[in-house]
């Protein structure tokens, strides 16, 4: 019983800090642009503004364009079901591991790329292909770095590899380590659609990848996009701060405990999110033939960090 | 702990030495250049504090100045001089050289793997990290074509090789560290007037065109 209060406890602070962790960045650009920027709840807003607006379907849309929203943000929510944040005692902790989490997530590619194409539009299509792209280019650097850890913790369960990585700390095996952080660093920035791979607050038709899938999108269904892709960020941003950043009350359950590990769980978050504002200041968006040399890049090094493990 | 950070520093510096092979500009490689040294800089204060010796520190500090404010300064200049030509040219694409890179660090890390090292060592992995910087900077001197690209390949195996001399032996005499590093700042200076004489004489800083150099 207690288990499952702690499962659902996880879900929701995830759910719940993912819009503001979207704002936090934003703001963070802002700052350093020199703007005044939105308030730190300004994603909350929209998101509710949007769901008070109706639908607008194209005519020649099939039913994918019904029901593909729907089934991208319940790709999410049972990933982060999956994602132990302070506790390992996660809703399916006991059937799936690290891998399943990462092909979840990939259902839910699969399915905005789907309703790209189904708009019959001329951007769809295109913003579908290079979604794909970079999604299957980033896919093969994740599934090794989330290796190194399974081989270093000798299990796939992500709440066992979390346990041990707080228990072990960060000292044993640095290298590895640093290279899998910029790996991940890279990896995450290519699946969330971030700057130097792509960026979502432009519509220009050169540079759109997650934009162009979601163009025709409107009212709910666009809520209900925008509400995933801030959840898969903040997934992404919890995996690393766990994983890199190991400090808290993993394992205790006492409440005080808890409460304190959830608070450091948030500042960990907010701080992970500091280089991902950073590097979108500093650096412009790639050409999209540069992405794949880019992400060949974060494959190597993903590969050394197995590799200097095993050695 | 102290341990930890000198590793990762020097991971972090092959890192780079990795990310200047997938660099398509000179200002961009140049800049790279610059972040590597201050990683540099900071494994050998880590070195130094976990030793304790003061000559580390004076190292580390000349490193700085030398290596993250003048040799990048310089290069900028020349950069600035030359204008156009800004992009890097290599016999071998970005993909493929990442991909022999790759073959590289397991080799630096494998032939490192047999070679047994005695007395105290703070951090045993920074010995193939830095092999492994050496390599690539030759791989980049060979890969490409142009003069300042070719300054930098030496400039990192430079780096590779004061990370093994501090991290294995607490640092060279005091002397011969200042010796080394004046050495490298006069060898920039001269390979970069040489790279912009190159530039006036066949207009273009490819070194590949001297060979249709004729009397």
């Amino acid at each position: 019983m207690k288990n499952i209060i702690l499962g659902f406890l996880q879900v929701f602070i995830v759910v719940a800090i993912s819009p503001f962790i979207k704002t936090f960045i934003h703001k963070i650009k802002c700052i350093l642009r020199g703007q005044k920027g939105p308030s730190l709840f300004q994603a909350y807003k929209d998101l509710y503004k949007l769901f008070n607006k109706e639908v607008v379907i194209s005519k020649d849309a099939s039913f994918i364009s019904r029901i593909a929203p729907y089934m991208v943000l319940i790709s999410t929510l049972w990933a982060v079901t999956f994602l132990p944040v302070f506790s390992k005692y996660t809703l399916l902790s006991f059937s799936g591991d690290i891998i399943a989490l990462v092909y979840i997530l990939a259902f839910g590619i699969f399915f905005i790329a789907l309703y790209g194409l189904d708009q019959g539009s001329a951007f769809g299509g295109l913003g579908s292909s290079r979604e794909v792209t970079i999604a299957a280019l980033a896919e093969s650097s994740l599934m090794l770095i989330i290796f190194t850890f399974a081989l270093q913790t000798g299990s796939t369960n992500i709440g066992e590899i979390f346990e041990k990585v707080h228990e072990i700390g960060l000292s044993s095996v640095p290298v590895s380590f640093a290279f899998a952080l910029i790996s991940l660093l890279l990896v995450s920035l290519a699946e969330n659609a971030r700057i130097p791979f792509d960026n979502p607050e432009t519509h220009l038709e050169l540079t759109m990848v997650h934009e162009a899938m979601i163009l025709e999108t409107s009212g709910r269904h666009l809520a209900l996009f925008e509400l995933s892709s801030y959840i898969k960020l903040a997934i992404y941003l919890t995996v690393a701060s766990n994983l890199f950043f190991p400090i808290g009350f993993y394992k205790e359950t006492s409440i005080l405990l808890l409460a304190l590990s959830i608070v450091i769980f948030l500042i960990k978050v907010l701080l992970f999110s500091i280089p991902v504002a950073l590097i979108e200041m500093s650096i412009a968006k790639f050409r999209f033939f540069r992405v794949p040399e880019i992400l060949t890049l974060a494959f190597i090094l993903s590969l050394i960090s197995l590799i200097v493990y095993h050695v | 702990m102290i341990r930890f950070f000198v590793e990762f520093f020097g991971a972090m510096s092959l890192f780079l030495a990795i990310t200047q092979l997938s660099s398509n500009r000179l200002n961009l490689s140049v800049k790279i250049y610059q972040v590597q040294s201050l990683f540099l800089t900071l494994s050998i204060f880590s070195i130094g504090i976990a030793t304790g010796e003061f000559e580390l520190f004076l190292s580390s500090f000349l490193n700085l100045l030398i290596k993250v404010v003048l040799i990048p300064y310089f290069l900028f200049r020349i950069l600035e001089k030359v204008k156009i030509d800004r992009e890097v040219s290599m016999y071998l694409n970005i993909t493929n050289s990442l991909l022999l890179s790759i073959l590289i660090v397991i080799f630096s890390f494998y032939i490192t793997n047999k070679i047994h090292i005695s007395g105290e060592v703070i951090a045993h992995q920074i010995f193939p990290l830095s092999i492994g910087i050496i390599l690539i900077g030759s791989f980049i001197m060979v890969v490409r074509k142009k003069a300042i690209t070719q300054i930098i390949g030496f400039l990192t195996i430079e780096n590779g090789i004061l990370l093994a001399g501090t991290s294995l032996t607490k640092g060279m005499p005091m002397i011969v560290e200042i010796g080394v590093f004046f050495d490298v700042f006069i060898g920039v200076l001269m390979a970069g007037v040489l790279a912009f004489q190159i530039r006036t004489t066949v207009d273009s800083m490819d070194t590949s065109k001297l060979t249709s150099l004729k009397e």
